[in-house]
């Protein structure tokens, strides 16, 4: 999601945050002490960049102050990363420049997660992709994803695309209330193998919020499957057009499938507060274990689709051994909200559900 | 999960202290902890790598670096630890641990903290001499300067030179004095 230079003279922790910070979606740059990093620092121009405070050449703290000396470097939030852990060290490391101070008894994901909320706003969301997914329909799959890509769009200030993967028949266009002019077939069909920004561009339609809406097929097309290569090289080709993407995954869970699902940051797994509902993600949990989908990369997120109270969260966790990420309440407004074209996030943004929508799209980008 | 503190086996980054100056740099340890090795009677001396050393009334800002070093363990004050593990002796657990305040004084320094004590009553001068260990652990530990009262170090652990204590006080619902019992008279 980011480029992130670490500067660090052990090679062991180079390579554990290296390793740390690629699985979390970043790119790493290394450099061995502070001149190199300096080096790489104005060469390279990282969103981020880690630094230990005592390496040969010259110390983190040197380096902070030659990073902000230098005009076009200077910006660039630096995180100080020592052994030293003492609160004067945190002191001199601020005064030097630092944006912040961390030492190094914090574990890796607490460093990954304060480098989230320092990256810039533009590179966080950087290539984000999420899949939204269900093994049976009627969890709401379609207008939790129309209702994220809306959020994420507002929020973010930036260019979302939402992905109809129904190939036919899908929803998401009803729910935006648009009326598709192409559709992931037409596109794939066009394109000929070519998925640039000039070849897919023609096939979004943009919502008024924002939204870039690639639709699926109103009508019966024939020859077009999952399994198509083509697929999942458009899908590849979105990450030069788009800061997010938000795949809308039709109930397919199988080897020539998986392809897809693996490239996004998250898979959300939409699940309802029923019997049948839990017992098809117990079993696409199981698949997707199979297909070799990373476990870390799977969210369960609970959609209250009825009123009615039936499995408590509790049970769900307990019976699917993985927490919750996200719960959405029941909201009697939803169904309007489809049947009108207008997203429950835009019609009723006070809603319960609505906030938890927003509250969702902020856990997903932390 | 554990921070990356201690990654490179053998070795233990921590900040050693004098009376005037704080080094932080690596001790290398080998297989060993790092209380263990400050016990071990047949070497006075701590092998030492990545020095930076800072000087008590500044000890933010580094005022050299070497590579290599050697320091004479008689003459360290304390040393400030980021994890208690390197402080807990291997050979030494206490199944009930109690942690009860205590108050050492070392030369430039005053540290307050927690002593770990399994023993039912609280002897405080057997602290100094009931084990074969040099240093004493404390938890919680912190540090303060007695000339300079604003530079203070904190840790979860610090070993401090049980040859440089000069006072050492500790409170215990059960602690028993260490001088005759005379409320009954001579």
């Amino acid at each position: 999601m980011a480029s992130i230079l670490v500067i660090d003279d052990d090679k062991d922790i180079l390579r554990l945050l290296e390793f740390t910070l690629k699985r979390a979606h970043h790119t790493v740059i290394t450099a061995n002490d502070g001149k190199q990093g300096l080096v790489e620092t104005k060469a390279k121009k990282p969103d981020l960049v880690v630094c230990d405070v005592m390496m040969p050449k010259m110390t983190g703290y040197d380096f902070c102050k030659r990073v902000r000396a230098d005009s076009h470097i200077k910006n660039i939030p630096i995180i100080i990363f020592s052994a030293r852990f003492q609160p004067i060290d945190r002191q001199t490391a601020l005064d030097a420049g630092a944006t912040d101070y961390l030492p190094k008894s914090t574990t890796p994901d607490a460093l990954v997660q304060r480098i989230a909320e320092l990256l810039p706003a533009s590179t966080r969301v950087a290539r984000g992709m999420f899949g939204l997914f269900s093994l049976r329909g009627g969890a709401g799959v379609t207008s939790l994803s129309v209702n994220l890509s809306v959020v994420l769009t507002l929020t973010q200030k930036t260019s979302v695309s939402l992905i109809d993967l129904a190939l036919q028949g899908g929803h998401a266009s009803v729910m935006l209330g648009m009326r598709p002019t192409s559709n992931v077939a037409q596109a794939i069909a066009a394109s000929q193998g070519n998925f640039s920004r000039s070849a897919l561009k023609p096939h979004f339609m943009q919502h008024s919020s924002g939204v870039q809406l690639l639709a699926s097929a109103p009508t019966f097309v024939q020859g077009l499957s999952p399994t198509d290569d083509s697929l999942l090289n458009m899908i590849n080709g979105l990450n030069s057009m788009f800061s997010m993407t938000v795949l809308d995954a039709p109930h397919i869970l199988e080897l020539h499938f998986s392809p897809i699902l693996q490239i996004v940051n998250k898979l959300i797994l939409v699940l309802s507060t029923d019997m049948p509902s839990l017992q098809s993600t117990a079993i696409a949990l199981q698949g997707l274990t199979k297909l070799g989908m990373p476990d870390e990369n799977i969210e369960l997120v609970v959609n209250q689709i009825t009123p009615y109270n039936s499995l408590p969260i509790d049970t769900i966790q307990k019976a699917l051994k993985r927490p919750i990420l996200a719960t959405i309440p029941f909201e009697a407004d939803m169904v309007k909200a489809v049947n009108s074209g207008k997203p429950l996030v835009l019609s009723n943004p006070r809603s319960a559900a609505a906030a938890a929508i927003g509250k969702l799209a902020n856990v997903l980008l932390t | 999960m554990a921070g990356v503190h201690r990654i490179s086996a053998g070795r233990v980054t921590a900040d050693f202290f004098t009376a005037s100056y704080r080094f932080s740099a690596t001790a290398i340890v080998y297989n060993r902890r790092l209380i263990d090795v400050l016990s071990d009677r047949t070497t006075n001396y701590l092998d030492m790598v990545d020095i930076y050393v800072s000087r008590i009334n500044n000890p933010g800002d580094i005022v050299a670096t070497y590579q290599k070093g050697t320091l004479i363990k008689e003459e360290l004050n304390f040393i400030m630890l980021a994890t208690e593990a390197e402080g807990t002796s291997k050979e030494r657990h206490f199944a009930n641990r109690e942690n009860l305040p205590i108050f050492i004084s070392i030369p430039s320094f005053e540290i307050h903290g927690k002593i770990q004590w399994g023993a039912k009553e609280l002897h405080v001068k057997k602290l100094l001499v009931s084990d074969t260990q040099n240093f004493l652990p404390i938890v919680e530990a912190t540090a303060t300067n007695s000339l300079f009262p604003e530079v203070v170090f904190q840790g979860p652990m610090a070993l401090v030179n049980k040859s440089k204590i000069q006072v050492v006080c500790a409170s215990s619902l059960s602690m028993k004095s260490n001088l005759p019992d005379r409320s009954r008279g001579f």
